[in-house]
């Protein structure tokens, strides 16, 4: 099971979420700020982060955190990053999956809020097995 | 929505105002001033092609003197050939002023169009000063040509700067009077017979008199053209600084929507990730009543939610927007089937299922991609809500000659034919229709609406009590396009 970051400034939300994925046999750890959740991760890399958008500290917080892990921290830059916001595809201002991109919101996937915690749950799972699969075959890449 | 980076330190924008402070421009002393070099830069160009009208005049005129005999039949002094040498310094000089911009880009070197107009002013005003010589002081009025450039100083320039062309245009005439009167330069004139008579005293006297009101009247021009130049200038700035103030109020409605839109719907999505937790049983198994009432509270949490984001979605389309969103190309089959993945859960949880029928060929429309995102997952949203359990929403695309046709239909509840020009109000729903679906904001149809209207797009609708629904959505003749198969 893996080691999973809840970077969310909605305390409720991301218990409710940490609730499921304990659940399910993931240790799970929670940051209510953004430079807490840096200073986590230093300490301990996560095998995933689930990352909120909006920050009281600042409105593209998220995006502040998720591009400092891909392009400023070797250790963290391989680190899949799922991210939620309340801002929605639906909003003609909004974001979607297909604006994910490695400069400006260099994230693996994107769920809204209010998101189904089934839904998230297998995202986790599926991000997750992405990450070992490719960690084995590079492993077996430099192993040959 | 755009990417923000530099090499040292990372900013991250969402695609919201940025707070900039804004450069705050002091109209009246930009009324003053000189005109901005982008303008200035433009003037350059079309200051040039005017001079080739100058120069086509004096080859013709030149011309003139070719045919033996003309000239004098004309009352004018034999051939010359002034005309064709002023006209050849014109074209090279202009040449020269064309090309230097090029020239000066290639070398690297700043262009700046204040001086390059300054050089050419100064220029014409030497080379009229030899027309003005050549043509008569005395007999003609071409000294009146100065004012072309006393006004283009005018508008070019600052008013001290405008000013100093207008002495500069009097130095140069009364100069060339002087230099005649005192026998610097033999006096010149295009008239056969004006220099063999001379002038009396008197009309002498008259001569100067005339010169001194010439230039007065110069002045006079200079100083009502610079004034009203300075003024439009000033209300050029003012506008342009009203349009900045509107540009950031639409950022900061556009700032406050996206957080108004987070602050609504983070609270929403707690309780909606905490009433799964008692209905999954993650937090124990509950009471058959206690479950009912996190039930109704998830429905009614998910309800004001979906309320929330039709109000912001509205509120937006309502108002006119300085950032429009781009209109592209859309290949309207694979919007349709994300619009009906969109519908799926709601679709499942309804019990009904969404039949849809793509074109038989690729189409292409060109509209807001978002806007017609919106419009179609309300429809079938609005179908699907309006369906009874274990029917079918049908939707379908046909191009045909006049566009193409998109149809909404369901078997559900349909509406009254006294209501149906009503459905399209906001928050308009129908006795039956909240009888039917609790689950619904009343405002689907008037994003329909909103987007139907900034597209030019038909909608119609068809219905039948206690049969169905039928929508329609047409894409005028032109708009649309089959896509070149790839």
């Amino acid at each position: 099971m893996a080691y999973l970051l809840i970077v969310d400034d909605d305390e409720d939300f991301a218990h409710a979420a940490e609730t499921v994925l304990t659940s399910r046999g993931h240790e799970v750890e929670i940051k209510t700020t953004t430079n807490g959740a840096l200073a986590s991760m230093d300490q301990r890399p996560p095998d995933l982060v689930i990352l909120d958008v909006m920050f009281p500290e600042d409105a593209s917080a998220g995006f502040a955190v998720a591009r400092k892990m891909r392009h400023y921290n070797e250790r963290l830059a391989r680190i899949p990053i799922l991210l939620l916001t309340a801002i929605n595809n639906r909003f003609p201002l909004g974001f979607s999956d297909r604006d994910a991109d490695d400069e400006w919101m260099p994230v693996d996937a994107f769920l809204e809020k209010p998101v189904d915690l089934d839904a998230l749950t297998m995202k986790v799972t599926s991000l997750l097995e992405k990450r070992y699969c490719s960690a084995s075959s590079e492993a077996a890449a430099k192993a040959s | 929505m755009t990417p923000a980076s530099n090499n040292s330190e990372c900013i991250y924008e969402l695609p919201l105002a940025s707070e900039r402070t804004e450069q705050q421009i002091d109209c009246k002393t930009v009324g003053g001033g000189p005109l901005p070099e982008p303008l200035l830069l433009e003037n350059v160009f079309w200051f040039c092609k005017l001079r080739w009208s100058a120069v086509v005049f004096l080859t013709l005129f030149g011309l003139l003197s070719l045919p033996e005999g003309l000239m004098p039949r004309l009352g004018l002094a034999p051939p010359s050939d002034w005309p064709f040498a002023v006209a050849f310094l014109l074209a090279v000089a202009n040449l020269f002023f064309v090309t230097q911009p090029a020239r000066r880009s290639r070398s690297g070197d700043r262009f700046c169009g204040l001086a390059s107009l300054w050089s050419q002013i100064t220029f014409d005003l030497l080379v009229l000063t030899a027309v003005v010589h050549y043509t008569g002081t005395r007999d003609t009025s071409v000294c009146l040509a100065y004012l072309f450039h006393i006004v283009l100083a005018c508008i070019f320039f600052s008013r001290i700067q405008s000013f100093i062309v207008t002495l500069l245009a009097c130095t140069l005439f009364t100069l060339c009077i002087v230099a005649e009167r005192t026998g610097v330069v033999p006096p010149a004139s295009v008239y056969a017979l004006s220099e063999a008579i001379p002038l009396s005293a008197a009309e002498d006297l008259q001569f100067i008199h005339r010169v001194i009101s010439i230039e007065v009247i110069w002045f006079v021009v200079w100083y009502l053209a610079s004034h009203l130049s300075a003024l439009v200038r000033i209300r050029d700035c003012e506008l342009a600084e009203t349009n900045q103030k509107l540009i950031s109020a639409q950022q900061e409605r556009t700032r406050h929507l996206l957080l108004t839109t987070h602050e609504l719907k983070a609270p929403f999505a707690a309780i909606h990730a905490n009433t799964q937790l008692l209905l999954k049983g993650y937090c124990g198994v509950l009471p058959d009543k206690a479950l009912d009432v996190v039930l109704r509270i998830a429905v009614r949490a998910r309800r004001l939610g979906h309320e929330i984001q039709d109000m912001l979605q509205l509120a937006n389309l309502r108002a006119p927007s300085q950032q429009a969103q781009p209109w592209t190309d859309i290949d309207l089959a694979r919007l349709l089937t994300w619009c009906v993945d969109q519908t799926q859960a709601r679709a499942q949880e309804r019990g009904v299922t969404v039949e849809y029928t793509a074109p038989g060929e690729h189409v292409v429309v060109q509209a807001v991609e978002d806007h017609l995102k919106m419009l179609f997952t309300n429809l079938l949203t609005n179908a699907i809500n309006y369906s009874h359990e274990g029917s079918k929403v049908l939707l379908s695309c046909v191009l045909a000659e006049d566009g193409v046709t998109i149809t909404v239909s369901d078997s559900g509840i349909g509406i009254h034919p006294d209501k149906l020009p009503r459905i399209f109000d906001e928050h308009y729903r129908t006795d039956e229709a909240v009888e039917h679906c609790r689950d619904s904001t009343g405002l689907g149809l008037s994003i329909v609406r909103h987007v139907a209207r900034d597209h030019g797009l038909l909608v119609s609708v068809k219905s039948q009590v206690g049969a169905g629904t039928e929508f329609k959505v047409v894409f005028p003749g032109g708009r649309q396009q089959p896509a070149a198969s790839t």
